[in-house]
């Protein structure tokens, strides 16, 4: 992955106070880990009501994923198959899901989306009304009532729209909005083709996970466990290898990423390759740090294993520890000489700090 | 599980279920948001088909749920109407809905089970 990529995705989300995004396993499991990251975002103290919302549509429109996607019908990745991307962006919440879906199902969910966009506040209501209660509809899978509530929880029409890609399948893209903001021309409106260009780009460079959020313990703890699905196949030293260097990266983000307005924000990222995962971050740093940080980072990838062990011990009783990137990267050099990082110009005050590392399998 | 008493573990995705019957404690208090809802429900059914032969001539059941999946909500019908036969047989059945102050989710829905279902007696409560 080109370390500009993060810079770009970090820039292009430059509004959003949350995003998440995530491609791979789908399963309860992920969805109570992800849904966990917005519970515990608290930086802003009117979201209450809409946190609510929020995660009662991430929940019925990654469970749609769950249920319908024909996944094990293509010759596809899970990776490809099965996309969700949840954002905040001022007051304005974004919920999105691509899937593949057989051809021939098209029409029947066209139709059914279309009849719900047609309808009024009350029409809405007496169709779920009927829908719930109706017995034909009462076997496992939603029946369109995940749809229904989407629809009427908004007030919004879904967008969706299909993108054949062979004989047999179509990607199902789907969009719900809870748009709050009044000031239509000030903030970002994501539409399909927005999100359509996400899914490529992100789909392009292999992403499972992306994150953009102001980064902390908490996000630290909650952010770990939804990759366990997506590392479960591989060997356990292979999965604590992983969950180590993730930590330390996330660490090191919630460590150091520049301070502003009481927030850090940053990006936090993972990529599954045919030969490897990578982990990336992005995060904003003051100008003044960008020396040290160069210095202390090239002197580290010129290091033999047993020079870093000697380095990591005398960092222990260092002093110093808590200056950029202390342990926590010579930690990661010790595991994976397959590093790289970079400094993008921003502003007059920062400079954005990109840090990559692979783990071959 | 037994004929008086029924107590189900939370989960992530479930919540803390307590039937007790000498006790007069009936609860369902957490999230419901399982993908596949029938597993947890299941029991539930079970429980309450059996206690539907003798139930209690007053019934209080308080529910405090953060949040609730279509799925879940689906059974959730289907167990409000179950609820409705023990009432047609005699028992008066009120259900003690708990929810957020800002939760405007969890008290529409009252709002509507309270419509759909008239033979039972819906009251919210702020937690």
């Amino acid at each position: 992955m080109e370390l500009d990529f993060v810079l770009n995705f970090y820039k292009h989300f430059g509004q959003d106070s949350i995003v998440l995004l995530y491609a791979g396993y789908f399963n309860d499991f992920v969805l109570l880990n992800t849904t966990d990251i917005i519970k515990k975002y608290d930086i802003e103290e009117d979201f209450e009501k809409d946190k609510i919302k929020m995660i009662f549509l991430m929940i019925e429109a990654f469970q749609n994923v769950i249920r319908y996607a024909d996944i094990e019908k293509s010759d596809f990745s899970d990776l490809i198959g099965r996309f969700f991307l949840a954002r905040k962006t001022n007051k304005d919440i974004f919920i999105a899901t691509s899937n593949l879906i057989e051809k021939y199902k098209k029409q029947d969910l066209k139709k059914r989306l279309d009849d719900l966009n047609s309808k009024n506040t009350d029409q809405l209501k007496e169709l779920f009304l009927e829908v719930l209660t109706n017995k034909e509809f009462s076997d496992r899978g939603g029946a369109g009532l995940g749809f229904i509530e989407m629809r009427r929880k908004t007030k919004i029409q879904l967008d969706y729209f299909f993108d054949d890609i062979n004989e047999n399948l179509s990607y199902f893209y789907f969009l719900t909005k809870l748009l709050n903001n009044k000031t239509e021309n000030s903030f970002i409106k994501m539409n399909l083709d927005d999100f359509k260009q996400i899914h490529h780009d992100f789909s392009k460079n292999k992403v499972v996970f992306f994150i953009k959020n102001n980064f902390n313990e908490e996000t630290i703890n909650s952010v770990l466990p939804v990759f366990q699905e997506n590392l479960k196949d591989l060997s356990k030293n292979y999965q604590k290898l992983t969950y180590h260097l993730m930590l330390e990266t996330l660490q090191n983000i919630s460590k150091h990423a520049a301070n502003i307005q009481n927030k850090k924000d940053a990006v936090f990222l993972l990529s599954k390759h045919d030969d490897c995962f990578e982990i990336a971050s992005g995060n904003l740093i003051r100008k003044d740090d960008i020396e040290y940080l160069d210095n202390y980072l090239k002197e580290l990838s010129g290091m033999q294993k047993n020079e870093l062990d000697i380095k990591f011990l005398q960092r222990l009783v260092d002093a110093d520890t808590d200056r950029i990137g202390g342990l926590g990267f010579i930690e990661i050099a010790r595991e994976s000489k397959n590093f790289t990082f970079n400094f993008f110009d921003y502003d007059q005050n920062y400079s954005f700090f990109t840090f990559s590392v692979k783990i071959d399998f | 599980m037994s004929e008086n008493y029924l107590h189900i573990e939370p989960t992530d995705s479930t919540p803390d279920v307590v039937f007790d019957r000498a006790n007069k404690l009936f609860r369902i208090s957490g999230d419901i948001l399982p993908e596949n809802s029938f597993d947890f429900f299941d029991p539930i059914f079970s429980w309450f088909s059996n206690y539907k032969k003798n139930p209690d001539d007053i019934i209080v059941i308080e529910f405090s749920i953060n949040i609730i999946n279509t799925s879940s909500t689906r059974r959730l019908v289907s167990f409000f109407k179950l609820l409705e036969e023990i009432a047609d047989n005699g028992s008066k059945i009120t259900i003690i809905w708990a929810h957020l102050p800002d939760d405007e989710i969890m008290q529409y829905t009252a709002y509507e089970f309270g419509n759909a279902f008239k033979k039972l007696t819906f009251q919210t409560r702020l937690k």
